[in-house]
């Protein structure tokens, strides 16, 4: 592969040389031509290989001028037996612009390869730094979740085996160390999630066809326990497909449902809408429960904020539920609107764009 | 009565959920790692295996052992149920529905914490299924 390319260097300059002795190595600037050779080495070849071709290409070009010179061999042009010394001062001026063209060329060719090379060894490493975080976080959600495995695990040992040796008091001990682990451990569960959302990089967006019924059955399908223990009604309607990253978006309505189940009344309902337009999709998460004062509404996407109604109706919650979706819909470029009043129900207006 | 074998590095965890299936009437083995697993398995043969996913060497230690499994000719049929307690996590997000014989050739698959009767309704599925 190299020899065939030195051998088309080669027989590419020898055209050129018998073109410029035929045409005038000094009576004409024809022997310019050399340099788009020159250049062209120096952006595709090393310092070593690139020198090499200038010096091919200024011997040949003198090559030339001392032919003419000595008038050895008939030429087009008018021959002319001037002195070598009239040529050379021609010549040898042309040949030291060349070296000069190879140095600055190759110089910048280098530094350009140069970059390439930090770049490329730059990006590897933050390939490696991410792979390192990614795993980092699955060891410490890991380390940080299997304890309460194991606090489980024993309830569970307590509950299943000597439950019936226990007293009443103790069983309500063991009751509320269950509990409180469960609770826990959720909390845990929120803080790792949002932490894999706010380090997830723009790469780590997919972005492929999502059916929203289907993704929000699914979701629904994961709540009706919640739905069922609170006596809450849920209704679904509409459909559209949207282009997106369903985990997320899963991840986002999830915590949209949850709430306007946690915070509806028993017996209440919360009523899911997915509206079709032509650039996006709509879907409207509505509940007719406890509803958020004018105060608490700028705060609601905080970090671990919950209003003093919403602490009152649900002792269980992280305040981080609103925080996820805040951080998905940044992530997937989602507008959210909320609409609220007090006692009467809360409406989340969840724009998704289509492309 | 059925023979298991549990391995997972939580000795907590193992030795809890050992005691509940043999209150339960089953013989159970147990390990706290994959070294040397595979032989192990194969020396005891249970009738189910109970799997963790992640292990101190190896975030994937428990994928990697299941792949082992499958293609050792003497156990390729062994039924295996995965224990987890990361599989909810963004981004890793696997479920039974990621269940593949070349990915995850498991028969099913439990979050953490293990709650008995959901362990006890998969163990006695599975046995049936076999």
């Amino acid at each position: 592969m190299v020899a065939n390319i030195w051998f088309q260097i080669v027989t590419d300059l020898v055209v050129l040389s018998v073109a410029v002795y035929r045409l005038g190595p000094t009576t004409t600037v024809i022997g310019f031509a050399y340099l788009f050779h020159i250049t062209l080495a120096c952006i595709f070849f090393g310092r070593r290989d690139s020198f090499g071709v200038t010096v091919l290409s200024a011997g040949l070009f003198l090559g030339t001028v001392v032919l003419e010179s000595r008038g050895l061999f008939p030429a087009s042009h008018e021959a002319n037996a001037s002195a070598i010394l009239a040529k050379a001062v021609f010549a040898v001026p042309a040949v030291f612009v060349w070296g000069i063209m190879w140095y600055l060329v190759s110089s910048l060719s280098e530094a350009v390869r140069r970059r390439d090379r930090d770049l490329d060894a730059a990006n590897q490493r933050l390939i490696r730094a991410d792979d390192e975080i990614n795993l980092q976080m699955l060891r410490v959600t890991h380390d940080l979740k299997a304890p309460f495995s194991g606090i489980e695990s024993n309830i569970q040992i307590l509950k299943h085996m000597h439950w019936h040796e226990m007293p009443e008091s103790v069983r309500g001990i063991v009751d509320k160390i269950d509990a409180r682990s469960m609770s826990l451990r959720g909390r845990i569960g929120d803080i790792l999630m949002l932490g894999s959302l706010r380090s997830a990089s723009e790469a780590e967006c997919v972005s492929e066809p999502v059916q929203m019924r289907g993704l929000l059955g699914t979701v629904l399908q994961d709540v009706q326990g919640l739905a069922r223990e609170g006596n809450v009604s849920i209704e679904l309607t509409g459909e559209a497909d949207v282009r997106s990253d369903p985990r997320q978006l899963k991840i986002l309505f999830l915590n949209l449902i949850s709430n306007a189940i946690l915070y509806s009344r028993a017996g209440g309902t919360v009523d899911i809408g997915i509206e079709d337009e032509t650039a996006q999709a709509r879907v409207r998460v509505v509940d007719h429960g406890i509803g958020i004062s004018d105060k608490a509404l700028p705060h609601i996407f905080e970090d671990f904020f919950r209003s003093q109604e919403a602490a009152a109706f649900n002792p269980k919650s992280t305040g981080l539920g609103l925080a996820i979706v805040r951080q998905v819909a940044r992530n997937l470029g989602l507008a959210i609107v909320v609409e609220s009043a007090q006692n009467e129900g809360t409406v989340f207006d969840v724009t998704i764009p289509k492309g | 009565m059925a023979r298991f074998m549990i391995i997972d590095d939580d000795v907590e965890l193992t030795d809890n959920t050992a005691a509940i299936l043999r209150m339960h009437g089953h013989a159970v083995d147990t390990l706290n790692t994959t070294e040397d697993a595979v032989r192990q398995v194969t020396e005891n043969m249970p009738d189910l295996l109970i799997l963790d996913v992640m292990f101190p060497d190896s975030p994937v230690a428990g994928f990697d052992l299941a792949r082992q499994i499958r293609h050792a000719k003497a156990l390729k049929d062994m039924p295996i149920l995965l224990l987890t307690s990361v599989n909810q996590e963004y981004p890793m997000d696997f479920s039974a529905e990621d269940i593949d014989a070349d990915w995850m050739p498991v028969q099913d698959f439990m979050e953490k914490p293990v709650h008995v009767a959901l362990l006890l309704e998969k163990v006695d599925r599975l046995l049936k299924k076999r």
